[in-house]
């Protein structure tokens, strides 16, 4: 089946002596399915996204194309018109049009239908997201939610194949954001329209994804569903960008690693110098007076809790764990993985270095 | 961002490999087009350089200065117009600055009956242009006028007032005339100071008169330099007022040079140091301005309430303003009134009707014609130059040249016509021979109207670029995004919010051009008059009565738009308007 979108090699810079915001990027959306493109300011997402709108124009070169559904839209040759690609977007600020009520906000791309025609779909659309009650209002009567659930509304009226979100939450305030993430999820899913949408917030990007790319440097560093990239990252900067995470030095001896916490079994085998990386759920901690860490700080959440703990030998670990395990600070424990853990051998590139870089941003 | 040429060689080497993109070392031979800037904004960099063309074309002239026409101007009237041109500058700058200022705290601070009216009459003087204040006020105010009459009949037959027509005559009509600049800036930045400060300063223990000595006046001089930098542009522009007055100055002087010595050569001469005195005037405000940018930092301040005038004190708040708007305003359009209804009175049946009617159709002709044109390069400057994201830099230097455009509002009307002559002058051969001698284009309507564009882009531009800013980038991209081209983007979006904005503009540079005179006369096609040319014209000669017929008319066209001013300058979002107005 052909997919709502796909991207291959696609790369953008501004100026001839500029850094590439997107090198090379190659995605793709399935029908119905929400893509989540996920990275730190100015990782060059928001650019991909104009790219496939049509707002920018990628480099030349023959390798790159977009198709949109089975028409392309960009490749040698052809470079559709931002109006003729057929793509919905809704913005950060929302951007509706300030002169026109909602109802003809929403009404504004669709033409071709008679104007009775035209005001119906807008007030069908406006009951979806629940807002058919303010259609004769003007957009700054309206709070910021209700706005971007305007802008939804407008940019799904044409029922375009594609729609292209850009951060669509960042201006509103956490609790609102929530409720509507989830809001947002399910009349997407209702429309069965294909999305692809931008954040720099991991929570969203996880609980809203059916896919999940992430970007770095204007690359596309990583593409999987949120378990899989989760579970198993591609480098330690994917796997510090979507959770908390330790990294420990290790020498590899193919299925298992030594490190500080003694011997550890690794989920896939390597060998030489390795960093390991362990999610804080995956530490079994348990009280004993012999044990190699202490209990530096806790944080208690009620249902579980966050443990900073020392090593011997200087090393720092964060382990999530129930929150009724009760752990005074300064007491003694012992540390064990609870399952195989995943090994990065170490090189320059893609190091912890970058790892930082991008725990900075969030 | 991605710089793969910095990161490890290896990589580079296997990029290099892979990819068929355009490296920096090679673009030339893969990139087939990759503009430097996109094309947009080039096309709103042509006509931003042809209204600079004139004033560049005035500035080369000091490559070949003629020490002989220095030396002969310097050895006649050079100093004299030095002198009076910088006197009559001080004067206008301080009592425009008295004036508007103390105006503008007095509504802005108190309150008392009829201070809303006062408020909105003390801009009613804009709508007098200097040379028609200035030649009713010499019938009013000279040795044989009413005034002076009136005052011998009461205080004996030796009673004399100041010499009138004279420097200090100049001065006093010049400053009626153009007070309104400096209070219309100053009642804004006034009404933008926030209760809060003033709280601040009267609980540290300062006095009413103390405050707006040491917070209120200190925070708002950008504002204050700017207003008496458009009176002192204005001034430097007149060439009327000072002619009635028997003044000789610098405008006076290139147009004495220009129209009756016929040199040429040495009008130029001069025009291009006059020219260099008026950017003199918009560097020392860009830089009074630049230095003091004061901002009230926080959310939105509480309004100042103002203070409750009772008693004695209220009849004071009153009298000064109503004298002063007798003076400038109600005597002199009441003596026009009678003027014209006895000229009319007078005339030969049918006579004046003919004329009248004729320069009025040329004047409204010219003044729509000017301000459809004047906008609509505007519009297409700032339309070109909005921001869109990434071409936001390439755009930067573009940006600053449209800006660099608008200079020539400071330029007097003068010069911008003998820049635009200079200009027009080596292709009048060739126009003549295309069209068989039909069109002289430097006295054709073309030469004309590029003058206004020159001396007019600013108001403009200025009005067009801030309702511009109502519409985002996002708010464009959204309407590309539902199918809209961009054609449909600017009919349905871009004008819907601008409109207003452009109205205004449109306003403003047609009763600009309806008062302006020297463009007008000096680029006029030969034998096409209009009103303000006419109404010179009789007064010089004058022809007092006579001119009060087309002088009235201007003055009640150019009474709405300056009551149009004031609705601008209320809100804070038009702020840019004034500033560069």
């Amino acid at each position: 089946m052909t997919p709502a979108l796909r991207v291959c090699n696609v790369s953008k810079r501004f100026g001839v002596k500029d850094a590439y915001a997107v090198y090379r990027a190659s995605l793709e959306v399935k029908l119905g399915q929400i893509v989540v493109l996920l990275g730190p300011s100015g990782c060059g997402k928001t650019t991909l996204l104009r790219l496939i709108s049509g707002l920018e124009t990628p480099e030349p070169d023959p390798a790159a194309s977009i198709a949109i559904g089975d028409r392309m839209v960009f490749g040698p040759g052809v470079n559709t018109l931002p109006e003729k690609r057929g793509v919905g977007m809704v913005f950060q600020d929302y951007a509706l049009f300030p002169h026109l009520t909602v109802v003809a906000n929403v009404a504004f791309g669709l033409r071709g239908l008679d104007r009775a025609e035209a005001l119906a779909r807008a007030m069908a659309m406006l009951d979806q997201v629940q807002l058919s009650g303010l259609a004769q209002r003007y957009p700054h009567e309206l709070s910021g939610g209700q706005q971007q659930r305007v802008a939804l509304a407008r940019a799904l009226a044409p029922q375009p194949q594609l729609l292209l979100l850009d951060e669509p939450f960042s201006n509103l305030d956490h609790e609102l954001r929530v409720a509507l993430r989830d809001e947002m999820r399910s009349v997407l899913k209702r429309s069965g329209v294909a999305a692809l949408f931008v954040t720099h917030d991991r929570e969203e990007a996880l609980s809203l994804a059916d896919a999940l790319a992430v970007m770095r440097h204007g690359r596309i560093v990583q593409m999987g569903t949120p378990r899989e990239l989760y579970a198993c990252p591609a480098s330690p900067f994917v796997a510090r960008f979507l959770g908390e995470a330790n990294f420990l030095p290790a020498q590899a001896y193919g299925d298992y690693a030594e490190c500080v916490l003694g011997r550890v079994a690794l989920a896939s085998p390597a060998r030489g110098c390795v960093q390991l990386l362990i999610r804080p759920e995956a530490l079994e901690v348990s009280a004993d007076p012999d044990g190699r860490g202490c209990v530096e700080q806790v944080l208690y959440f009620g249902h579980d809790q966050l443990l900073s703990l020392r090593l011997d030998g200087c090393e720092r670990l964060l382990a999530r764990t129930d929150g009724a395990l009760a752990m005074p600070m300064g007491a003694r424990v012992s540390i064990r993985p609870r399952e195989p853990v995943r090994a990065f051998e170490q090189t320059g590139s893609n190091g912890t270095d970058g790892a930082t870089d991008a725990t900075d941003s969030l | 961002m991605l710089d793969p040429a910095r990161e490890s060689p290896a990589l580079e080497v296997a990029l290099e490999r892979t990819s068929t993109l355009p490296w920096p070392g090679r673009v030339a031979a893969v990139s087939r087009r990759r503009p430097a800037f996109d094309a947009g904004a080039l096309a709103a960099a042509i006509p931003a350089f042809l209204v600079l063309l004139p004033l560049i074309g005035l500035a080369l002239t000091w490559l070949h200065l003629d020490g002989e026409i220095w030396a002969h101007l310097w050895s006649t009237l050079l100093p004299e117009m030095l002198l009076n041109t910088t006197l009559l500058m001080l004067g206008v700058g301080a009592t425009t600055l008295a004036l508007g200022t103390t105006l503008a705290w007095l509504v802005t601070t108190y309150t008392f009956p009829g201070v809303k009216l006062i408020e909105w009459m003390l801009v009613l003087p804009v709508a007098l242009p200097g040379y028609i204040l200035g030649y009713v006020s010499m019938s009013l105010f000279d040795y044989a006028g009413p005034v002076q009459t009136q005052l011998r009949a009461w205080l004996g037959p030796d009673f004399e007032l100041f010499e009138f027509r004279s420097l200090p005559g100049a001065i006093f009509v010049l400053s009626l005339a153009l007070y309104p600049y400096v209070y219309l800036l100053a009642r804004a930045a006034f009404r933008e100071q926030s209760a809060a400060q003033r709280d601040a300063a009267r609980a540290a223990g300062l006095s009413d008169r103390a405050i707006f000595w040491r917070v209120a006046l200190p925070l708002a001089r950008p504002s204050l330099a700017a207003g008496v930098a458009l009176a002192l542009m204005e001034t430097l522009t007149d060439f009327a007022v000072v002619r009635y007055f028997n003044v000789v100055t610098l405008s006076e002087g290139v147009v004495r040079l220009w129209i009756i010595q016929m040199d040429r050569d040495a009008a130029v001469q001069l025009a291009s140091l006059l020219m260099m005195m008026a950017l003199g005037i918009v560097l020392i405000e860009r830089r009074l301005r630049s230095r003091a940018r004061y901002y009230q930092l926080g959310g939105h301040s509480r309004p100042i309430a103002p203070i409750r005038l009772s008693g004695p004190r209220v009849v004071a708040a009153l009298v000064g303003p109503l004298a002063l708007l007798f003076v400038a305003f109600g005597l002199p359009v009441a003596q026009l009134a009678q003027w014209a209804v006895a000229e009319m009175a007078s005339a030969e049946p049918g006579t004046l009707d003919a004329t009248f009617g004729q320069y009025l159709f040329n004047t409204l002709a010219l003044s729509l014609g000017a301000a459809l044109f004047v906008v609509a390069v505007a519009l297409g400057i700032a339309y070109a130059l909005r921001p869109r994201g990434s071409q936001a830099k390439a755009n930067a230097v573009l940006r600053f040249l449209a800006h660099l455009a608008t200079l020539g509002y400071a330029i007097p009307g003068a010069v911008v016509a003998l820049g635009v002559l200079l200009l027009l002058a080596p292709l009048n051969e060739t126009v003549l021979a295309w069209t068989g001698g039909a069109v002289l284009l430097s006295a054709s309507v073309v030469g004309l109207l590029y003058g206004y564009l020159v001396r007019f882009l600013a108001i403009g531009f200025s009005g067009v670029e801030a309702s511009l800013e109502k519409v985002t980038p996002n708010m464009e991209m959204a309407a590309r995004s539902l199918g809209a081209a961009p054609a449909r983007v600017l009919t349905r979006v871009h004008l819907p919010l601008m409109r207003t904005g452009v109205l205004a503009a449109l306003l403003l540079v047609f009763v600009d051009t309806l008062k302006e005179l020297p463009v007008t006369m000096f680029l006029r096609p030969f034998g096409m008059e209009t009103l303000s040319v006419w109404t010179y014209m009789l007064a010089s000669e004058s022809a007092w009565q006579a001119a009060a017929v087309p002088a009235l008319t201007i003055v009640l066209a150019s009474v709405g738009p300056a009551l149009l001013l004031i609705r601008l300058s209320r809100s804070g979002a038009q702020n840019n308007w004034e500033t560069r107005l």
